[in-house]
């Protein structure tokens, strides 16, 4: 049997060798052209920076660490020739004074913004500069309250600026201000804050996974194409055992390629591998080998064994929420989970239902396989 | 020896074979002749276990197909009228191949062997470069493997050259006289069928040789 499979694999490993890696490239390629896409639908705009003070830099790492903006740093001169040149969406100016400003609590005209008759993002780029510059203010109003208060109460020495200004910041990265959980009385909390531990990487990977699955998998049909059936008969070993042979050579071939992936994408994209991972990668590795044996079974033409493949692995990716998420329709029907493997794959589980249907189908295949034929 | 008794086929409502009967002994060649739709090739897969019949018995060296299917597709060689080895392998890759699925086990000599035998001595060349005539050579060494007494043979010379159909026709005959296999076989060339069998069934109504099919077939003699 392994002589036969191996036989097999020598003769085609290039084609194989290609499906192997084809989702572990595409994956690749469709993540660099969405890193490319994204940084070239960001907004470009210059910020010139006259002030050297602990408030303007904080201000600086938040505009740069603004997702949609991507911030030049120059000179005025040249930010408003590169905006005339329509280069740059819009130009601001962190003033000097910028800090004494704050501080005393002045709110106007504290950043100077120039833009053209083609900014188009302009507004809403101003009023997320100026809201991140209203940010400081209203934190150092806070601050001169809260100090104040004290002095009033005859306890000045205890806080001084500074550290209210500390803590502030400090509650700001501690605490999700503008999120809460609740629950009912007596009852469990209702919100799940936990995060899938297998983000949009292997959404993509999924799909590519997926087809090329299909594709591996026309074995089925070629193997017992209605011209070779008759010889299956009068072999020792029937179709049936050689095909479930060749299914475990695949599960085992392509769980490898598999694992080495979850490494690649670790190295490339820091996504976790944990034997938890590993485990539910196995569980979906194993349920679309056997998804495409049992569909490759059902056919007899290839064309046709390609199309349905194709078809069904979209239909598996869009509501496994690989490419949209679902995360809304899944808090009102929490059963659609269960519809799709990928989504037990995303979230890091064992798509339970998907594996004993299938395994159940399975044996019918093999219960059937041995009594067609006279 | 093979026996046919009241062999009957039907698909739903149509009858395709209807109360055949034959018997062929060891180091026989017969042909099966008739028009298309006659049967022939239902009668080939009748006899090589891969259809039911509706009626009848049938029996191989005493084992009744009925009770010991699997005995009897030992002692089966079923040549399919659609070339049956993969395309992407050699000559040698598909013999072995075969051989490891094989119920009696060869040396890469016995299964080169048998392809010289018949004049296939492309053994290292892959088969998408075959001729056709080469291919249906592979195609029935294939089925020799497993050392089968019966061999049946659903229009193995079709669409081949004169040489090669003459080199499968001395093969098989060498088969038949050398080795006592039973060999049956179809074709619509009546000569290959006069030089090469012993006797000859014919199926079919209003068939070009015999109404029907008769239970010991036309001796041979009677059509060259």
């Amino acid at each position: 049997m392994r002589w036969m499979v191996l036989t097999r694999f020598r003769n085609e490993w290039k084609s194989i060798v290609c499906w192997l890696l084809l989702p572990i490239v595409m994956t690749l390629l469709v993540m660099k052209s969405v890193g490319v896409w994204q940084e070239e639908t960001k907004v470009p705009i210059a910020l010139v920076v006259q002030e050297e003070t602990q408030l303007a830099k904080q201000l600086v790492d938040e505009i740069v660490n603004t997702e949609l903006l991507h911030v030049h740093f120059m000179v005025l001169d040249e930010a408003l020739h590169k905006l005339e040149q329509h280069e740059l969406d819009s130009v601001f100016v962190i003033r000097e004074g910028y800090e004494e400003s704050v501080l005393s609590n002045r709110r106007n005209q504290l950043i100077e913004a120039y833009s053209s008759n083609q900014s188009f993002a302009y507004q809403a780029v101003v009023e997320t500069i100026t809201s991140l510059a209203q940010q400081d203010v209203a934190r150092s109003k806070a601050s001169f309250v809260i100090k104040q208060l004290f002095v009033d109460y005859g306890r000045e020495s205890e806080w001084d600026y500074g550290e209210i200004i500390g803590k502030s910041h400090e509650r700001q990265q501690n605490e999700a201000l503008l999120r809460t959980s609740f629950s009912y009385y007596d009852k469990e909390e209702t919100s799940n804050d936990s995060t899938a531990p297998l983000l949009q990487v292997w959404g993509v990977w999924t799909l590519f996974a997926m087809i090329t699955t299909f594709f591996l998998f026309d074995w089925m049909l070629k193997e017992n194409r209605p011209s070779m059936r008759p010889r299956w008969l009068f072999t020792a070993i029937s179709f049936r055992r050689y095909a479930l042979g060749m299914l475990l050579f695949y599960t085992a071939i392509l769980f490898s390629v598999d694992v080495l992936t979850a490494f690649i994408f670790l190295a490339l994209f820091d996504e976790a591998v944990t034997i938890r991972i590993l485990l539910s990668l196995y569980a979906f590795r194993l349920t679309v080998n056997v998804l495409a044996f049992l569909l490759a079974s059902v056919y007899r033409q290839l064309f046709m064994y390609y199309v349905s493949g194709i078809a069904i692995a979209l239909f598996l990716i869009v509501i496994g929420g690989a490419i949209l998420p679902l995360d809304g329709l899944m808090r009102k029907w929490p059963w659609i989970e269960l519809l799709s493997p990928v989504q037990s794959l995303l979230t890091g589980s064992i798509p339970i239902g998907w594996l004993i249907a299938l395994s159940t189908l399975l044996v019918l295949w093999m219960w059937k396989g041995g009594k067609t034929i006279a | 020896m093979l026996e046919v008794e009241g062999l009957q086929k039907r698909y739903k409502q149509k009858t395709v074979l209807e109360n055949c009967s034959l018997q062929m002994k060891q180091g026989e060649i017969v042909g099966l002749v008739g028009e298309n739709g006659a049967g022939k090739s239902t009668m080939l897969q009748l006899l090589a276990t891969i259809m039911q019949p509706t009626k009848g018995e049938i029996r191989l060296d005493g084992l009744s197909y009925k009770e010991s299917v699997k005995e009897v597709r030992r002692k089966i060689g079923y040549v399919p009228q659609d070339i049956s080895i993969w395309e992407e392998f050699t000559v040698e890759q598909n013999m072995l191949f075969f051989e490891r699925l094989s119920w009696k086990k060869r040396t890469q000599e016995e299964c080169r062997q048998l392809c010289i035998d018949m004049q296939l001595t492309h053994w290292k060349e892959g088969v998408q470069s075959l001729s056709g005539g080469m291919k249906r050579k592979l195609n029935l060494a294939i089925s020799l493997l497993h050392d089968p007494i019966l061999l049946l043979l659903d229009e193995p010379t079709v669409g081949i050259d004169l040489k090669s159909k003459t080199e499968i026709g001395t093969y098989l005959h060498s088969l038949a006289k050398n080795k006592g296999k039973m060999i049956m076989y179809t074709s619509h060339d009546m000569d290959e069928i006069t030089n090469v069998c012993d006797r000859v069934y014919s199926i079919g109504k209003d068939s070009f040789y015999m109404d029907l099919l008769q239970e010991k077939g036309i001796p041979v003699e009677q059509l060259r």
